[in-house]
């Protein structure tokens, strides 16, 4: 038998988080208070401090730092954007024009089928780290997390870039109705949750004859809208399926077409009854565009909206203050996601103590963490071994199977497998063998100084002194010329940047 | 064999309660001969299982009439007892079946009628049909009835713990062996630094996920990852892979929770049930031969959240259904049958099937994992297992008897 490590064999407490915290703060002044509280924004809304962001937050104050994330349209990104159109032209295509291009194999690997995957994956990835847009790059990753298509289904290969880019983007700050529309729309969602292929019962289409398909119409009840408790039955599940039968794609080498279809000889033109919508015979496409309308509105999707959205934000389980105050602004404002988010991040529980450090980073917001505070030298190179990274611990972009999306929730997030592809991640990353280029402030010469020096510039919010002794008696056990690049790894590496 | 292996359990779990001091098993514990501690391998159909593909009642001619195009062909079923067949692609099981190693439980399922994956995942999980309130999973409850509270004892072969391992107990969860391993320099030192780092967190969340993986890189690095069979280059292949090697290595390890995702089939199912089954089959064929002699401690439970619908759908495909199939491989089974309530096949009629439309479920899910836990594991009492429910022998499929 091979040897067990004894601790393995010993009993542990219980892992079961009922409170928020996950690892208390150090006790500081209100100097330190305040700098707690810019970063804490920075970790919550965005993907983390860089020298950019600190220096805005300081200047604008939290408030008003907030505002300019709310309302983005004046912030730059122009030279990224071009950067991202550059490296990776499928990220601009429309539908038509990415599934023409990449859909046939040619024999050169750079059009195969996976290039969109793959170039969408690091365009996220270089938003993610460069972008001062960071709510909104924030936002459209919640949003799709919250929609999900698996983006090697199907039409999906090429319609997620244009989910994320075209139906999801331009509504995080707009009405949820929209978004969903444009969701319903797309041709990747079409085909992941088989509405391209629900027709009227015994429809002949293409040469098959089809039928009802209820996969879709389940999906926008329980994961889109009210929720698996917003109070429908399977009539209403069927009922919903027969008010979007005909809404396909529309497989076409038209290289404009956003790859949409409403197919009406395929439609169920009868009457149809939704959760209290009644929806009269021979009204075509009309019938789902009413039905989003409708689900949009219900009080039982905006609890579900702004619950997910305070867990993302604040912490889990959410305050359930702001949960109310969230869906209170969103039913008040039929369904604007602007004033939602607002309500939710203006709210005194974003920075409140009581929830300060109450998440687990998913794997991106950890890799995107580290890429903003040591800065990246080679971002191709950069993103392209990210994606790798992400994948093993588990979070591999666009590619979550289940209509859910990746958890949002801490445990999901702590298995030993996954966390030991952090701790080299963050070795690697202190080494620059990443397209890191890390910068560390030259520190003193003293074991206490080094560590300092490393927490000052990589966690502002403070590590608690156990860490601090830990790393102490790391650095003085290393040679000089390791001690820095050792002993940063090993804080990165650290509880204190696994949280947020 | 059945008799002295059970007899074995009772002294087995006796002495670990005798050594539940932390840090005293590894030190303290008695010689004994490797690998004999039964092991419980829960394998998830992520997506809802066409149980009527996948064991095929060939007998009931109303499942020819209800899959006009996506029926398994008649005869080209493998004939299992003479009512059932399995689809073709399970070929590589059927020796198993036929030499008594493989017992199927058919038209089982959950008293809750949710057709939601993720509820109905839930439910079966967390062994709580219908209650939402209960989110510890039956296996982390089975860990604390049965006082396996180390870390070692179970595991989640994906980068996330399993629901069904989820709770008060911590266990492991690790994708891949092989990259379980520290790179760069001065490993030995940084790993001393974070060991004391994160066992000084009073999180026990975090605590657990830091102080288990410094232990678990200890520990693989000591495990023989070679296979003595040919699994295929799947997730589930993997993943089944690395399984063996840590209960071939008898490290400890008496549950552990493996995925295998992607049966829902609401389109083409013609395209993608054969090529899941045969991943499905080939993976769980390799796993078996490459246990060898620990193939009868060790029971592989299989299951899903729900069976599909009688009737397939209008997209070649088939919508979220109710009554589903679960079946066992290895250990002390009574294999080479079909098991079901009285005996029974409830049938494919609207008179007889759930809500008119799907198949019943006549065995509760909760009496399968009971009689496993009491007949494999050794478990004296499963009653805290199952909350709200009565748990009694009488009610056992007959898995083992």
């Amino acid at each position: 038998m091979a040897s067990t490590p004894a601790s393995l064999r010993a009993r542990r407490a219980a892992i079961l988080v009922a409170g928020a915290v996950l690892l208390a703060g150090a006790a500081c002044n209100d100097l330190q208070k305040q700098q707690q509280r810019r970063e804490t924004v920075l970790n919550r809304i965005g993907y983390g401090p860089d020298p950019w962001s600190r220096q805005r937050i300081a200047e604008l104050g939290v408030a008003a730092y907030i505002e300019e994330q709310l309302n983005p349209s004046a912030l730059d990104d122009s030279a990224l954007e071009a950067q991202i159109a550059s490296l990776y032209p499928v990220t601009t295509m429309a539908y038509g024009q990415s599934r023409t291009t990449f859909h046939e194999y040619t024999g050169n690997p750079e059009m195969g089928p996976f290039i969109p995957l793959r170039d969408g994956t690091h365009a996220k990835i270089l938003r993610a780290v460069k972008s001062k847009k960071q709510l909104e790059q924030v936002l459209v990753d919640f949003w799709y997390n919250h929609f999900n298509v698996d983006a090697l289904i199907e039409e999906a290969r090429w319609g997620y870039l244009t989910m994320e880019r075209d139906a999801i983007r331009p509504h995080v700050f707009g009405k949820f109705e929209d978004m969903l529309r444009a969701v319903a729309q797309n041709p990747g969602m079409l085909d992941y949750l088989d509405n391209s292929v629900n027709f009227k019962t015994d429809f002949v289409y293409l040469g098959t004859k089809r039928g009802i398909n209820e996969n879709y119409a389940r999906e926008i009840l329980e994961l889109h809208t009210v929720g698996v408790d917003g109070g429908y039955s399977q009539q209403d599940v069927r009922e919903v399926a027969r008010a979007f039968s005909g809404w396909t794609v529309a497989v076409t080498t038209n290289s404009t077409s956003n790859g949409f279809m409403f197919y009406s000889p395929g439609h169920d033109r009868g009457a149809k009854s939704v959760m209290g919508l009644e929806l009269p015979a021979n009204r075509g496409q009309m019938d789902g565009i009413d039905v989003i309308r409708h689900l949009s509105l219900l009080p039982q999707t905006a609890y579900f909206l702004s619950r997910k959205l305070c867990q993302r934000f604040i912490s889990e389980p959410p305050p359930q203050r702001v949960v109310d105050a969230a869906a209170q602004t969103y039913l008040a404002t039929g369904g604007d996601l602007r004033e939602t988010v607002r309500t939710i991040l203006l709210s005194p529980e974003l920075t409140d103590p009581a929830y300060f450090r109450g998440k687990v980073k998913r794997p991106l917001v950890y890799v995107a963490s580290l890429g903003r505070a040591l800065g990246v030298n080679d971002d191709h190179w950069f993103a392209y071994v990210m994606a790798t990274r992400v994948s093993q611990m588990g979070e591999t972009l666009f590619r979550a199977g289940p209509p859910t999306g990746y958890p949002d929730v801490s445990r999901y997030w702590v298995g030993e497998g996954a966390y030991v592809a952090r701790i080299n991640l963050a070795w690697e990353a202190a080494h620059g063998n990443l397209g890191f280029a890390p910068q560390f402030d030259a520190p003193g010469p003293t074991p206490a100084e080094v560590v300092n020096q490393l927490q000052k510039q990589f966690i502002k919010t403070g590590i608690r002194p156990e860490t601090r002794a830990a790393l102490e008696t790391l650095a003085r056990g290393l040679p000089p010329g390791a001690v820095v690049p050792q002993t940063a790894a090993t804080l990165l590496a650290s509880p204190e940047n696994l949280v947020h | 064999m059945p008799l002295s292996r059970r007899a074995f359990l009772k002294t087995a779990t006796a002495s670990l309660a005798a050594f539940a001091t932390p840090g005293a098993l590894l030190h303290a514990r008695p010689a004994r001969a490797a690998g004999t501690d039964p092991v419980l391998v829960a394998l998830y159909l992520r997506g809802g299982c066409d149980a009527l593909s996948l064991v095929v009642p060939a007998g009931d001619p109303i499942y020819y009439g209800a899959r006009p195009t996506i029926r398994v062909a008649a005869g080209s079923e493998l004939a299992l007892d003479g009512f059932f067949g399995f689809h073709p692609n399970m070929a590589p099981l059927l020796p198993f079946y036929q030499a008594g190693r493989l017992a199927v439980v058919h038209a089982c399922g959950s008293p809750d009628g949710t057709r939601s994956h993720f509820d109905a995942q839930d439910f079966m999980e967390f062994a709580a049909p219908g209650n939402k309130n209960i989110q510890v999973g039956w296996l982390n409850r089975f860990l604390s009835a049965a006082g396996l509270t180390q870390p070692i004892s179970a595991i989640t072969l994906e980068n996330q713990t399993a629901k069904a391992l989820t709770g008060p107990v911590s266990t492991l969860a690790v994708t891949s062996l092989s990259r379980m391993t520290m790179q760069g320099t001065y490993v030995a030192e940084r790993r001393q630094a974070i060991q004391t780092i994160f066992g000084s967190i009073p999180s026990p969340l975090l605590n657990a996920m830091g102080t288990n993986t410094v232990d678990l890189l200890d520990l693989v690095s000591t495990v023989d990852a070679t296979p003595a069979a040919t699994y295929p280059s799947s997730n589930l292949g993997k993943a089944l892979q690395n399984l063996a090697a840590l209960i071939k290595a008898d490290v400890g390890v008496r549950v552990a929770a493996v995925n295998h995702a992607s049966w829902d089939h609401h389109a083409y199912q013609l395209q993608h049930f054969p090529v899941m089954t045969n991943d499905l089959a080939s993976s769980l064929a390799a796993f078996a031969t490459d246990l060898g002699s620990d193939l009868d401690r060790t029971l592989v439970l299989v299951m899903t959240e729900f069976g599909r619908r009688v009737s397939e759908n209008g997209a070649g495909g088939t919508d979220h259904g109710h009554g589903s199939v679960m079946f066992a491989l290895g250990g002390a089974l009574a294999g080479g049958r079909v098991v079901m309530r009285n005996d029974q096949w409830p049938g494919l009629g609207p008179a007889t099937t759930f809500e008119g439309i799907d198949l019943a479920g006549t065995t509760d899910f909760r009496d399968v994992f009971a009689e496993v836990l009491s007949r494999h594991m050794g478990l004296s009492d499963p009653s805290p297992v199952f909350p709200n429910f009565s748990v009694s022998p009488s009610n056992f499929p007959g898995l083992f008897v």
